[in-house]
């Protein structure tokens, strides 16, 4: 079975080097062998890991904003509602102060001095024909 | 009769005019009473009408609010379909890259040979 070998190499002195091998070859560096399927996961995985975190954050990032936009919408939906409150209790307010109104102007004393010139009249008159009478 | 009742109204036109005046006193406080209840019916059926209105408007808002988590569930789930359609795309390109690396070492070990350099920055040893 031909198996190729990849080696790398981790001692200091020597810097990171690494070198390709057949299987059973002599290695010309100290070192831990990776088959190419290894190789791959390892060549592979900071993509992944980056590819990873990208979508988490794209994931994390547009939950916050579904939950941002949420708030808004209930507070815009708040407000609007608020504000149709205040205008129908100041319609409805309006109303009834008008009738109200309307209700203290009859009791009000609008024709008072009509209503004195009468009185003294009547008063007058009445006095008059107990005089008339009386004599 | 006229002399009976002219001497009458002579005799008592203190009891008349008492009459009299209560009957006025009467009819005002009964005009007042009906000026207050309508005062009061106007502020019932004010009352009344804003208790609707508010009962209309929260009913809306109720509803506005319900329809708005609605939309943010199906906004949620369409990102979690993203999220995972995302992840799977990501594991299908990870697979054809770790195949194209195995692909290179048995046929270009050369540019493989540059990619560990470039991303390690190893150092090759022939």
């Amino acid at each position: 079975m031909f198996l190729n070998i990849l080696l790398f190499t981790t001692v200091s002195y020597a810097g990171s080097e690494f070198t390709f091998i057949d299987q059973g070859e002599r290695s010309p560096i100290e070192g831990v062998v990776f088959n190419p399927e290894a190789l791959s996961e390892v060549l592979v995985t900071p993509e992944r890991l980056k590819q990873e975190c990208e979508i988490e954050w794209t994931r994390t990032i547009e939950r916050k904003e579904n939950e941002f936009t949420l708030e808004i919408e209930k507070e815009k939906i708040r407000y609007n509602a608020l504000n149709k409150k205040h205008t129908i209790m100041l319609i409805e307010k309006d109303t009834e102060i008008n009738e109200l109104q309307e209700i203290v102007k009859k009791q009000s004393p609008a024709y008072k001095w009509m209503w004195f010139a009468i009185g003294i009249a009547a008063g007058g008159a009445t006095y008059y024909g107990i005089e008339q009478v009386t004599q | 009769m006229k002399e009976k009742i002219l001497v009458f109204c002579l005799k008592h036109w203190k009891e008349i005019g008492l009459v009299l005046l209560l009957l006025v006193v009467f009819a005002k406080g009964r005009y007042d009473i009906h000026n207050i209840v309508k005062a009061n019916e106007i502020s019932r059926q004010s009352l009344e009408n804003q208790i609707t209105e508010l009962q209309s408007i929260h009913e809306q808002e109720i509803q506005q609010r319900d329809e708005a988590l609605e939309r943010f569930r199906i906004r949620n789930e369409q990102l979690e379909m993203r999220y995972q359609d995302a992840l799977i795309d990501l594991a299908n390109e990870i697979d054809k890259r770790k195949k194209n690396v195995i692909k290179r070492y048995r046929e270009d070990k050369d540019s493989l040979r540059i990619q560990i350099e470039n991303t390690y920055g190893f150092t090759y040893v022939p």
